[in-house]
């Protein structure tokens, strides 16, 4: 267990004649004293008087709580970290009285394993493209009601991500943003530039090795090193699929690391190379303008948008709409997306954000660099075989 | 009612917990493993063996695990020893503070302690001073057996120094005497009657750091760049990331047959030595 | 005596270096919780701005809150529940002593992850069998539905930290005066006051020292609350889930205040001991040995 059990220090007395306990028991056999108790429990009480302290942000509510009506008093949402601007989050809650609560996920796989256990209380759902047609068929979000959505004006949106296999007509989902995989780098110590998920994928092992990231996400990952070998995105062919694993599992040696983290060492330069999402590649570029670039492949990879869903067990249905209209006011989404930096489907947000965000090269990639790129199917998603893959890479030697 | 029926009935509430969570989950748990995937994740009923059959996939983290196991357990051994044995010996009057002291860093969040574990060994924190220094070039300390290795000591040490502490500290010092009489030198008294009357600490302290190390799940993906694989990272990635619930609950069966099976031998190793040695009290 | 020079010196060095190894870490939060710049890993100047973003980032501040509840609400249910366990095994038959005892080793070697797994598994199966007949049986509009939250994380904790508390509760026991208890109701003492009134007070460092634990390791648990939260996330879920997107020093905000408080409050209750302390205990015992034997640090301040 990752937890350290505290103990506390040593104490008691041997009494003459008692049984002897175990040796373990004794260890455990704590002489605590009334002030040790006062201490601890001093503090525990410290904490929790801290935390009532603070500034009230009302308990999420049990639930099946809304009352008859009104929207009731709080909003679940289940999205990414990061994903949110608070301005916006908090607007809402002026206008309407209802406190949203926000859980964080590392991944869509999170996410869906708490939706699928069934009655997570979540309201809103922000899933990836690729994981949308499993949730649709297994009724685990609802079709959307659009004469509660007067603000969504789906057809100006940017063709590429509305009305897209994975959800067509947009009968669930409606995009929130979206974005890239592409290649995150230093120019100062990768001097000849990958432009291709092959020069990423031959340089990690040869030139750069111990000194290359690739992401814990089975999709992004496998589906970037078929590229790099000529297949496609989304193969679940057994016979493509070993040889990518074969030609992971000889890598694996030679990167830095597989995980999902990758600014902490791109950013001190314990790694020099790594697939990053646009987000990533827009945060460490904005930092290290002159040291660091973020490009999307000229092979191939992946396009990915995620899209905001009501869960079909919401308890907060009607606030859950409400809200969903007040975010796809342009302006919110603008305020939104300057917040995250991920790139918006509707053009009327790309207008209202600042010029910095609409000219940035990372967070809105050339029309022509787009076409290359795929969306990661459902099946890809759902392959048994691509994730048993993936986990034989990771339990590989 | 009697008395031993009214005694009986105040062990109820925690058999009742028990049995609602710890035996009906661990139940599910096994009949789960007999089951199979759905065919977008999950459990679908079935009585198959199919995932037992496929448990050999995962042996090299099995075997990594084993070897976490043992190896970490060691290392805090011969971590925590010394420190223990220098606080009962020469703590002297402060003695409470530095035994305080070795726990007040776990007043911090553990996951905010290993980002900090993260930066120190990362290439900004200390390969570079080290390299400032001129001693060498700029080492990998991250995502390396080494790093796993200082994660495990780091948040174990206090597990197995305290109960170190205790038996060293409720060691008969006449024993000491009478040995220091009889002539033997300092490191005949350490190894020939200290050592053999920590046992029992030793022991607990062992078992108290094994149990949890062998599930360990945080260290391996953090401190060890998700390179190298244990059991805890194959089982919650196959509910997690394949959502394959049924091998994963096979995998989770076997991995408690795994640790009744270790603990057992262990405890009946411990009870044989104690046997050969009726005046140590041991597991 | 040259060579136990040495000895000491270099007990002396390790000790030092093992407090230094111990203390990096910490220094490193602290320092980096007044990092004027975004990152955990940068220090780009000294600032109080993520002390202030920590009093107001609802995000944290909610997870702080869960954790909070959950750790105390265990660790009071474990205590309770563990120390009722102990006592009343003393006087239970011996098989139902050895299955009990056996439950409660299982509950202790049980890996974290798969305590987690498997109480996931349980209560989801459990819930999908329940809600058709709440939706069925409810009189009236709303019928609650049962899912994950922060309480299927206090049943899963306290099922753990219940085992502890009565193993420490036990140990205790065994090595309790059990002729004041004969005393006691050789006086004609009800047995609940017995309890109460002798039993209990004898017992209590080992309850309060097994609250605590059931608190630290509730507070601080990823693995089990990891599977079993649903959306009520906990501080460590919450920090796990930001690290992989970015996570700011508002965390170490919160973490040095915590590591404030606590250490705070032990160390007012550590001048009030050693008060304590010098009053009672003004010289060792004839004849022993003053360095070996001062003794316990915690019985010298009871």
């Amino acid at each position: 267990m990752t937890d350290e059990r505290e103990s506390t220090t040593t104490g008691g007395v041997q009494r003459a004649g008692a049984t002897s306990p175990t040796a373990l028991e004794r260890f455990l056999e704590s002489g605590i004293s009334r002030r040790r108790f006062l201490t601890l429990s001093g503090s525990s009480l410290a904490a929790a008087i801290l935390a009532a302290c603070a500034p009230s942000i009302g308990r999420p509510s049990p639930s099946g709580g809304a009352t008859g009506g009104n929207l009731g008093d709080t909003l679940s949402l289940a999205t990414w970290p990061n994903y949110h601007s608070d301005e916006t989050l908090k607007a809402f809650t002026a206008k309407t009285g209802v406190q949203i609560n926000v859980g964080v996920y590392g991944s869509t796989e999170e996410m869906e394993a708490k939706l699928r256990a069934g009655n997570s209380g979540i309201d809103i759902a922000v899933p990836s493209n690729y994981a949308v047609q499993g949730w649709t068929k297994d009724g685990l979000v609802e079709a959307l009601d659009y004469s509660k959505l007067p603000n969504a004006n789906l057809k100006d949106w940017d063709p590429l991500f509305v009305d897209q296999e994975f959800d067509p007509g947009n009968k669930y989902t409606i995009p929130k943003n979206w974005g890239t995989t592409g290649i995150a780098f230093r120019t100062d110590k990768v001097t000849d530039a990958p432009a291709s998920w092959k020069d990423f994928f031959a340089m990690a092992g040869d030139k750069y090795t111990g000194k290359t990231v690739i992401v814990d996400h089975q999709i992004s990952s496998l589906g970037s090193a078929a590229v790099a070998m000529g297949f496609s995105f989304n193969t679940i062919d057994p016979g493509e699929l070993k040889q990518v694993e074969d030609m992971l599992t000889a890598l694996k040696p030679k990167l830095y690391a597989i995980s999902s983290d990758v600014q902490p060492p791109l950013r001190n330069y314990d790694s020099w190379m790594t697939i990053a999402w646009t987000g990533d590649g827009v945060q460490v570029v904005r930092d290290n303008p002159d040291t660091a670039k973020y490009v999307v492949a000229s092979d191939g990879g992946e396009l990915w948008v995620d899209s905001w869903s009501i869960a079909a067990d919401a308890p907060h249905k009607a606030a859950a709409y409400a809200f969903l209209d007040f975010i796809l006011q342009p302006e919110q989404s603008a305020k939104d997306t300057e917040f995250c930096l991920f790139p918006h489907a509707n053009p009327k947000v790309k207008e209202l954000v600042s010029k910095d965000v609409a000219n940035n090269e990372v967070i809105y990639p050339p029309a022509a660099l787009l076409q290359k790129l795929t969306f990661a199917t459902s099946e890809t998603y759902n392959s048994p075989l691509r994730a048993e893959t993936w986990a034989r890479i990771k339990s590989s030697s | 009612m009697d008395r031993r029926g009214r005694r009986g009935v105040l062990l109820l509430p925690a058999t009742l917990w028990y049995l609602a969570f710890l035996v009906a989950p661990l139940t599910v748990l096994l009949i789960f493993s007999f089951g199979v995937r759905a065919p977008n994740g999950g459990y679908q009923p079935a009585l198959s063996f199919e995932q037992y059959l496929s448990l050999e996939t995962r042996l090299t983290p099995f075997l990594n695990t084993i070897q976490l196991g043992f190896v970490g357990t060691v290392a805090c051994l011969l971590a925590a020893y010394p420190l223990a044995y220098y606080l009962v010996t020469r703590g002297g009057s402060r003695k409470m503070l530095l035994l305080a002291l070795i726990v007040i860093p776990f007043w911090t969040s553990f996951l905010i302690r290993t980002y900090a574990w993260m930066f120190l060994l990362g290439n900004s924190g200390i390969p570079r001073v080290v390299e400032a220094a001129g001693l060498t070039d700029r080492l990998q300390l991250l995502n390396t057996p080494f790093a796993v290795m200082l994660g495990i000591v780091y948040n174990y040490l206090p597990l197995m120094a305290l109960p170190i502490y205790v038996s060293l500290e409720r060691l008969d010092k006449s024993l000491l005497e009478a040995s220091k009489d009889l002539g033997a030198d300092r490191v005949r008294t350490f190894v020939q009657v200290t050592l053999p009357l920590s046992a029992p600490g030793v022991i607990s302290g062992c078992l108290l750091v094994f149990i949890p190390v062998m599930g360990e799940y945080l260290i391996p993906v953090l401190l060890g760049g998700g390179k190298t694989y244990f059991l805890g990272n194959a089982l919650a990635d196959l509910f997690l990331q394949s959502r394959n619930w049924p091998f994963g609950s096979a995998i989770g069966t076997a991995f408690v047959a795994i640790m009744l099976v270790v603990v057992g031998i262990y405890t009946w190793l411990t009870g044989r030595l104690a046997r050969s040695r009726p005046d140590a009290q041991l597991l | 005596m040259n060579g136990e020079r040495w000895v000491n010196r270099l007990m002396r060095a390790y000790a030092v270096a093992v407090y230094i190894f111990l203390f990096a870490p910490i220094v490193v939060v602290v320092v980096f919780s007044f990092n004027a710049g975004r990152h955990v890993a940068e220090l780009t100047g000294l600032s109080l701005r993520w002390y202030e973003e920590a009093w107001s980032n609802q995000f944290v501040l909610r997870a702080l809150r869960n954790s909070l509840f959950i750790a105390f609400t265990s660790a009071t249910l474990a205590t309770i529940i563990g120390t009722l366990s102990a006592v009343a095994l003393s006087g239970a038959r011996p098989w139902a002593r050895r299955i009990f005892e056996q439950l409660t080793y299982v509950a202790i070697i049980v890996p974290g992850i798969v305590i987690g797994i498997s109480t996931l598994i349980f209560v989801v199966t459990l819930f999908d069998w329940i809600n058709p007949w709440l939706l069925f049986l409810w009189p009236g509009g709303r019928p609650p539905q049962l899912g994950l939250g922060a309480y299927t994380v206090v049943a899963a904790h306290t099922m753990f930290t219940s085992a502890v508390v009565n193993v420490l509760v036990r140990t205790r026991m065994a090595g309790m005066d059990r002729s004041l208890i004969e005393a006691s109701e050789d006086l004609y003492a009800t047995p609940s006051r017995t309890f109460w009134q002798v039993t209990i007070p004898q017992l209590l460092p080992s309850i309060v020292a097994g609250f605590l634990l059931a608190f630290t390791f509730s507070f601080d648990d990823f693995i089990v609350a990891f599977f079993t939260a649903g959306q009520d996330q906990t501080l460590p879920i919450f920090l796990f889930a930001s690290i992989r997107r970015g996570v700011t020093p508002v965390v170490n905000a919160i973490a040095s205040v915590l590591l404030l408080v606590t250490v705070t409050s032990l160390v007012i209750a550590w001048f009030v001991g050693v008060q304590r302390g010098r009053r009672l205990r003004s010289r060792p015992a004839e004849g022993e040995d003053p360095i070996l034997s001062v003794g316990d640090p915690v019985e010298m301040l009871t």
